[in-house]
């Protein structure tokens, strides 16, 4: 008897195993025929490997932090791709430097914020109840605070410091996940299949993680992309109201920051900058688009 | 009064994909007479609600594409109307009532507003006139015009459909389409609908192409019957022919063999062996070939014409060419 | 519906308290010294640990979170480390600017967004489409305060068509709304597409032309207000991140709002002023997420029934 019910569940997981692959198979297969989900794959990709192999390209030390007044403000040529700023500072060592930043903060927030949400969602959605009205509505609470300005106060209370700004971002983006995750685990929660698995004796851990977690998985990947996005775009916008990364640390709203006052001869100075944000946010979208349409071919015709 | 008012002829419709093409409707044909009621009968699939999107000309777009026919109303071709014009035949000339009544109202506007919206389109009238008009039609469809105040999520699935069969009689249309008008309704109340239907039909002297996969339905409420499969009628004739003559199209006797008769004492209905063939990959030669109990070798290579018998045609080799008189 | 408003008013108080309850939970973390804030650094130490000891600022967190909510509910917010006035005042003096830029954005934002994104669901595939989802999808990305930087240069450092700060008059709001309105524009863009081609496919809507209603019944009577939902609730939302948005554009532009008079408090350490400006702009937040449920159940009747029965 034991042995029959081991072996059920084994070919059971095996089937669930392969059930996942061909999907992510399926999705995939969608995703590569999105031209512009592709696009931002690659734009992306690109910004990674920047950033990843920063210091093979320029020196941070010498090219993106110290000061070399001889050179200041040198428009954009064979040497200095972008041109120098203010301070004689390569522009482009500071944009590849900047994007490791920007994407540490991107994806480190929004993997803290996904596993936090995970946890918050799944016990509220699972218990219900008073467990279920308590979270909510401190979630609640927490989305009834703009983000930036949480962030703010955040950032104001605990210092300016990257660790800080982590934490900062993570409580005003937790909230979005949280809510994925319980409206996933409140759908498939009513199943029987779930109440079948409850009386089969599955640990609650269990039921969430094998049942409930991937029904979540598609909102969830798609909220990822954009809330990697959406944090970079934050983080830039609190350093450059002088309340995120402190200079000289190469950070493409802190740059733009210092740029303001040479800006109307030297436009460059927040062109490239900005454009990293905007090539780096752009390329996540892209992706989180393209990857809605993949995981819900629906919408289209 | 005999003429046929109604005609489709040779209509070819494909839905195109980036994936594939299915071949909805194939050379259909058929005509109707001013009061008459002409039952288009059916499996799933076979076509029958592409031929009715096809008369009010609201096919998907895109993807739906009429590559030959013509359908004349009144001797006006509807393909050739401009589609502002084409505008003032439909819920005027022309109504529907569609399979799913849950899903064919807005449930954002009251039921009311939704009835009054087709009079106000087609009929300039004063505002008295028309409230009062539309106190009327729900009275028509047994509905308390008090009602017409409440959305469509207040209302039953059959009180529902009486509120688009409203709509649709709104202005009294010379023909009237039902597309499956019971189908998404309980079996308690598909009866009372069909009967107000027919009823409604009578007193208001219109006519109807009602689509329906249900033969005692088409035996209680029509004058004419026409049987589709893949796409083509292979059978049509007057609910006489189609009760009551001997000779009949294998897949008509198919039909008849899968409802149960209440003189004939059977153990088990025979539902016809196997599937419609798929649509995106018609065969050659007759489509029922794959599942007719009576197949010829000619069958799968050579599509039969229709043997016509005064009001009665059949598409089959069986009473076609040198094979005639074999059927039995 | 009172009854519904009156249930939705009364949802709002344990929101509100939460977000008292967060602010001074963060802000009570702070390592700052009230006391010495306020004296200035010439103070004796004395002076400073009694100032601290009168004000409550030794207390335990409990009791000053007590103390905090009560005075709250007697409308008394604490007075501004800086000036030594009500923290509402300022506020109440700022709050014009900001509420004048929010407003004329989020309207140039539904202006912008809902036809244009209607257009381009009803034309799918056309040139119109394909033009206004690309854009939009770029916008989306752009930050607003690098948007509004570009705009400084050309506008006003370049072309001199608009002053680049200040808020003297209209041609003063006209960079800083546009350069917030966009993006959120581009969004509801994007939302009322999606809503549209989903909502144009609905059987309802082929009920509507088959009744022979015009295309443009069909669409802006039939099919957008079945759309319009999500969008109203993305609209609320996209209000909450206006506000904050606000507090960034407002820098750029140099403007005297809400936003400037924050950062001026965080940046000096006044735990009272920051307090009081979150606290108050997550207020008007929830305010206008009532609004558009309310709204909602306009549009919605099914949603209005849930509440009213």
């Amino acid at each position: 008897m034991t042995s029959k019910t081991a072996n059920w569940e084994f070919s059971e997981e095996l089937f669930e195993e392969y059930k996942k692959k061909s999907q992510i198979a399926e999705v995939w297969r969608r995703l590569k025929k999105s031209k512009t989900a592709m696009l931002g794959l690659f734009v992306l990709t690109t910004i990674i490997l920047l950033a990843l192999f920063a210091d093979l390209i320029r020196n941070y030390q010498s090219m993106a932090i110290e000061q070399n007044i001889m050179n200041r403000l040198q428009s954009p040529n064979s040497t200095h791709w972008f041109g120098t700023d203010a301070q004689g500072r390569d522009l482009f060592a500071r944009v590849i430097h900047g994007a490791r930043i920007s994407l540490l903060l991107g994806f480190s927030c929004t993997a803290i914020s996904v596993f936090v949400g995970l946890i918050l969602g799944s016990v509220a959605g699972y218990f219900g109840g008073k467990i279920d009205g308590v979270i909510m509505r401190i979630l609640d609470s927490i989305m009834s605070i703009p983000a930036i300005l949480l962030s703010l106060a955040i950032v104001a209370v605990l210092g300016q410091s990257i660790p800080n700004l982590i934490i900062a971002m993570t409580v005003a983006y937790v909230p979005g996940f949280a809510r994925i995750v319980r409206a996933s685990v409140l759908t498939v929660i009513g199943n029987e299949y779930i109440e079948a698995a409850k009386a089969s004796g599955l640990g609650t851990f269990r039921i969430i993680s094998k049942y409930v977690l991937p029904n979540a998985f598609g909102p969830i990947i798609v909220e990822i992309t954009m809330s990697v996005a959406s944090v970079i775009k934050a983080v830039a916008g609190l350093s450059f109201i002088g309340l995120g990364i402190i200079p000289p640390t190469p950070e493409w709203g802190a740059m733009l920051s210092e740029s303001r006052e040479f800006m109307r001869y030297n436009p460059y100075l927040v062109l490239y900058p900005g454009l990293a944000i905007v090539l780096t946010s752009l390329s996540l979208n892209l992706l989180g688009d393209g990857l809605r349409d993949a995981l819900d071919p629906r919408l289209k015709d | 009064m005999s003429e046929a008012f109604f005609t489709i002829q040779d209509l070819w419709v494909r839905y195109v994909t980036d994936h594939e093409t299915v071949y909805a409707v194939n050379g259909l044909s058929l005509s109707l007479k001013r009061g008459q009621t002409l039952g288009l009968v059916g499996e799933t699939g076979a076509g029958k609600t592409t031929t009715a999107l096809s008369i009010m000309r609201l096919l998907p777009p895109r993807v739906s594409r009429v590559d030959q026919g013509n359908i004349l109303f009144n001797g006006v071709s509807l393909m050739d109307l401009s589609e502002e014009e084409m505008r003032r035949v439909r819920g005027e000339k022309i109504a529907m009532i569609y399979q799913d009544p849950m899903t064919s109202l807005n449930p954002v506007m009251t039921v009311g507003d939704q009835v009054q919206e087709v009079l106000e389109l087609h009929k300039k009238q004063s505002r008295r006139a028309l409230y009062k008009r539309v106190d009327e039609l729900f009275a028509m469809v047994g509905i308390p015009p008090d009602r017409k105040k409440e959305y469509p999520h207040q209302f039953s699935g059959g009180m529902k459909q009486r509120i688009v069969i409203a709509m649709a009689l709104a202005c009294e249309p010379e023909l009237l389409i039902a597309d499956e008008p019971t189908t998404a309704l309980d079996v308690t109340i598909q009866a009372q609908v069909l009967q107000m239907i027919a009823k409604l039909k009578d007193e208001l002297d219109t006519s109807m192409l009602l689509i329906t996969h249900d033969l005692g339905v088409v035996a209680q409420t029509c004058d004419m019957v026409a049987i589709m499969y893949a796409g083509k009628i292979i059978e049509s004739g007057t609910v006489h022919d189609i009760f009551h003559n001997k000779d009949h199209h294998p897949y008509t006797e198919g039909l008849f063999g899968s409802i149960p008769k209440l003189t004939v004492e059977s153990r088990r209905l025979s539902p016809i062996e196997g599937l419609m063939p798929d649509p995106t990959n018609l065969p050659d030669g007759c489509a029922f070939a794959g599942r007719c109990p009576a197949c010829m070798p000619i069958c799968m290579a050579q599509e039969p014409d229709y043997c016509q018998r005064a009001s009665h045609a059949i598409k089959c080799h069986l009473f076609t060419g040198e094979n005639r008189g074999e059927a039995v | 519906m009172h009854k519904y408003v009156l249930k939705r008013l009364i949802l709002m108080v344990p929101i509100i308290l939460g977000v008292i309850f967060i602010v001074f939970t963060i802000t009570s973390l702070t390592p700052g010294d009230p006391g010495r804030m306020m004296l200035g650094m010439t103070a004796s130490q004395e002076a400073v640990d009694k100032l601290n000891e009168e004000l409550g600022f030794n207390d335990p967190y409990v009791v000053r979170f007590a103390k905090y909510l009560g005075n709250i509910v007697r409308g008394d917010f604490g007075k501004s480390y800086k000036n030594n006035q009500p923290v509402f005042d300022e506020i109440f003096a700022r709050f014009p600017t900001t509420l004048k830029l929010a407003l004329a954005s989020i309207t140039v934002t539904i202006l912008i967004g809902i036809p244009l994104g209607v257009l381009a669901a009803v034309r799918q595939y056309s040139k119109l489409d394909m033009i206004s989802t690309v854009s939009a999808l770029f916008i989306a990305a752009v930050p607003s305060f690098w948007l509004a930087l570009v705009c400084i240069l050309a506008f006003s450092l370049h072309l001199g068509w608009f002053p680049p700060n200040g808020i003297g008059s209209i041609a003063h709001y006209v960079m800083p709304t546009f350069t917030l309105s966009v993006v959120y524009a581009a969004s509801i863009l994007r939302m009322t597409r999606t809503t549209m081609l989903e909502s144009i496919r609905q059987d309802y809507v082929r009920t509507a032309r088959g009744k022979g209603a015009t295309p443009a019944q069909v669409i802006w009577r039939h099919a957008l207000k079945n759309a319009l939902l999500p969008v109203v609730t993305s609209m609320g939302m996209s209000f909450g991140g206006l506000l904050g948005g606000a507090v960034v554009i407002e820098q750029v532009f140099g403007m005297p709002g809400l936003g400037t008079l924050l950062i001026n408090a965080i940046k000096m350490k006044d735990i009272p002023q920051v307090m009081a400006i979150t606290i108050f702009l997550a207020t008007l937040f929830c305010t206008i997420m009532l609004l558009v449920d309310i709204l909602y159940a306009f549009i919605d009747p099914r949603i209005k029934a849930r509440y009213t029965s």
